[in-house]
């Protein structure tokens, strides 16, 4: 159908492009002979687009510009459909067909966009992240470093304040979001097998419902452990992950990146890289006091 | 402290800044004795390459003195003289582990800068870009050294600063090309570019056994510095109707066995290609003059090595198909300066390797707006600017 609609683009933008002089005359629209051309430009620049286009749901901006590239053409034709028009009844023949057209074309571009929301997959509804990292150390080393109390805040650092687990195992959240609001909530650990995987959990009444997953896998050859951390938001009011995003003011995935980024320095070199704060001729937040102590 | 910062397109001023701070317990920080220009930081002094910030401290081929170490620094101290790459690493990963050092993982804070290019990050360096992780540069008094122990190489008695300063990253940027040219008994050599790597490459590749090495260049001072400092044969592709032709002929009509491309991306040149990249340039519509790179490719004979140091981003009309149709290995990195280095100190303490005679202009520190400026057009026969802070 997409490629249907697509030919039948090209060839009405050629026709028009070709002849608009003869097609301008038939409809009683001579002093509209360059519009005629340029809306076979359009035409012609829709229909390639649309044969371009491959895969599910791709074609589906084309589609909608077809949709209003039929509107503009009713527009137009409606302008023939004066009473002093001798080709009046050719106008109106057309401004059916192109309706008819336009529903055909409305119909093609929604089911195109429903296929394009399926397609994305998980990674489409960024309240849900997936990132792996290989990492030079075993199994069981990063096992014991995730599971060290330390380790959360370190690698959370850009992201919240983690609190490590008091008594009851359970740690303490809490993030600046956008303009002025702050969120919290707790989580603990609900599921873990040591070198092989951590799930945690945030607990009931918190600000940001959250739920991930880091699994373990040895690497092949002398590459290390597979790390993937899966971590899932669920905003109040649900929908869309989005919200996630929206309320916290980072986008999820940006997180769950730079996250697993430090944890693989950590565990590598102990330590996490940073620029925080260093010398710069800026007043901002990246710089050190700004006394010269050393000359 | 004093420093010099970039603060837009073709603007630097030196600036007082906060001095450094150990941050992380492997870090040590450095009394600057010496720092000096390079040619790839032209790229991002006027633009070409995105993510700097008004402010920030530029340099990053350095020396110094270890004033203050963090508490887990175990190979060096205080007071000890060292040499340190331009590439920040962590020693730790699987890429230092296989001493491929400028890809190191865990040295860029900012790996989202680069990821949308590259897919992946790569090792920090100092006062290069946000991309490049965005530490604070070595044309200063002071500056942070993170993974000293890693990073910082102590200079033997008997090797003056001038001498340990180009082994920071003209010399192991030129040692690297030349070793990726896996140079053989009898072979000859094309280096394009008689800038301080370029100069480097030359005398590198003649360490390695080169049997000849014959060096690209348009600037007679630079010419003649390679002709007399690093012994090579030399083209002057203003002056030559085809340097295609004359590499022909001075092979025996085989061509060299190896290139290196030691311009990068602001080459010059003469004629129509030269022209087209550079109204692209001008147009942003793509980053690079491919001019130096597209001789080497063609110049090559089938077979051969091309070893690309210069630092490029995205070019037009690149001839993929010669080198395919050529059977030709292309090799190129930033420098894995932490691989060369001890052998380059060895090399430099026998007296086999002295390259400073780069060091053609002497600046202080608050000189050093003027001393770019004068880096840049090549005023006065000017290949490296050497700044005292």
């Amino acid at each position: 159908m997409e490629r249907g609609l697509g030919w039948f683009s090209v060839g009405l933008g050629l026709a028009e492009v070709a002849a608009p002089g003869l097609l301008a005359r038939s409809l009683g629209m001579e002093n509209r002979t360059e519009v005629v051309r340029l809306c076979g430009l359009r035409e012609l620049c829709t229909g390639i687009g649309l044969l371009a286009q491959r895969g599910p749901g791709k074609p589906a901006p084309w589609l909608w510009s077809r949709v209003g590239g039929d509107a503009l053409d009713l527009t137009l034709l409606l302008s023939a459909l004066t009473p002093d028009n001798p080709k009046r009844r050719n106008a109106e023949v057309a401004v059916a067909l192109v309706a008819g057209v336009t529903i055909v074309d409305m119909a093609a571009a929604k089911r195109a966009s429903e296929k394009q929301r399926e397609a994305a997959g998980p990674s489409a509804d960024p309240g849900e992240i997936q990132r792996s990292l290989t990492i030079l150390r075993s199994a069981e080393e990063l096992y014991e470093l995730w599971r060290d109390p330390q380790t959360m805040r370190r690698i959370m650092a850009d992201f919240a304040e983690v609190t490590p687990p008091n008594g009851d195992g359970r740690m303490h959240w809490r993030l600046n979001a956008p303009l002025g609001r702050r969120l919290e909530w707790d989580s603990q650990v609900v599921e873990e097998r040591p070198g092989e995987m951590v799930r945690w959990r945030s607990s009931d009444g918190g600000d940001l419902p959250m739920e991930g997953t880091v699994q373990f896998r040895t690497a092949p050859g002398d590459r290390g452990t597979e790390a993937k951390l899966h971590v899932h938001f669920d905003p109040p009011g649900g929908a869309f992950g989005g919200a996630a995003a929206k309320l916290m003011g980072v986008a999820p995935d940006m997180i769950a990146g730079k996250a697993l980024r430090r944890f693989k320095a950590l565990a590598e070199t102990g330590e996490v890289p940073t620029t925080y704060p260093q010398p710069a001729a800026r007043a901002d937040k990246d710089q050190a006091r700004s006394t010269s102590e050393r000359r | 402290m004093r420093a010099l910062c970039w603060e837009g397109i073709n603007d630097l001023r030196v600036q007082t800044v906060p001095d450094p701070k150990i941050l992380n317990p492997h870090d040590a920080i450095l009394r600057v004795t010496m720092s000096t220009t390079c040619g790839s930081d032209l790229h991002f002094i006027d633009g070409y390459i995105p993510t700097m910030r008004a402010g920030d401290v530029i340099g990053h081929e350095f020396m110094g003195v270890i004033e203050e170490v963090g508490p887990e620094v175990r190979k060096v101290k205080k007071g000890d003289r060292v040499v340190v790459p331009s590439f920040i690493v962590c020693g730790d990963c699987w890429y230092c582990k296989h001493q491929l050092y400028s890809l190191c993982d865990n040295t860029n804070p900012k790996p989202e800068l680069q990821e949308p290019l590259l897919g992946y990050p790569t090792a920090g360096i100092y006062g290069y870009t946000h991309a490049f992780g965005g530490y604070a540069g070595a044309h200063a008094q002071y500056v942070r050294v993170p993974h000293a122990d890693n990073d910082c190489f102590p200079v033997p008695e008997g090797v003056p600063d001038e001498q340990a300063l180009f082994l920071s990253d003209a010399a192991p940027t030129g040692y690297m090309g030349a070793d990726f040219c896996d140079i053989q008994p009898g072979d000859i050599v094309a280096v394009w570019g008689c800038g301080g790597v370029g100069l480097m490459a030359i005398q590198s590749a003649y360490l390695l056994g080169a049997e000849r090495v014959i060096a690209i260049d348009r600037w007679p001072e630079r010419l003649r510095l390679a002709e007399e400092q690093a012994g090579a044969e030399t083209i002057n592709y203003a002056e030559v109707d085809s340097v295609l032709e004359a590499l022909r002929e001075k092979t025996g009509g085989r061509g060299p066995d190896a290139c290196i491309d030691a311009v990068g991306m602001e080459a010059h040149g003469t004629g129509i290609d030269y022209v087209y990249d550079r109204v692209k340039q001008e147009l942003r519509m793509h980053t690079d003059r491919g001019e130096a790179l597209r001789q080497a490719i063609l110049a090559c004979r089938k077979g051969g090595t091309l070893s690309i140091l210069g630092v490029y981003g995205v070019m037009d009309k690149f001839p993929i198909g010669v080198i395919m149709n050529k059977g030709m290995t292309v090799r190129t990195a930033q420098q894995h300066g932490q691989k060369y280095l001890p052998r380059l100190l060895d090399h430099a303490a026998k007296g086999e390797l002295n390259p400073s005679y780069l060091a053609t202009h002497r600046f202080s520190l608050e000189d050093a707006p003027r001393a770019y400026k004068m880096f840049r057009e090549k005023t006065d026969g000017c290949v490296r600017a050497v700044f005292t802070p």
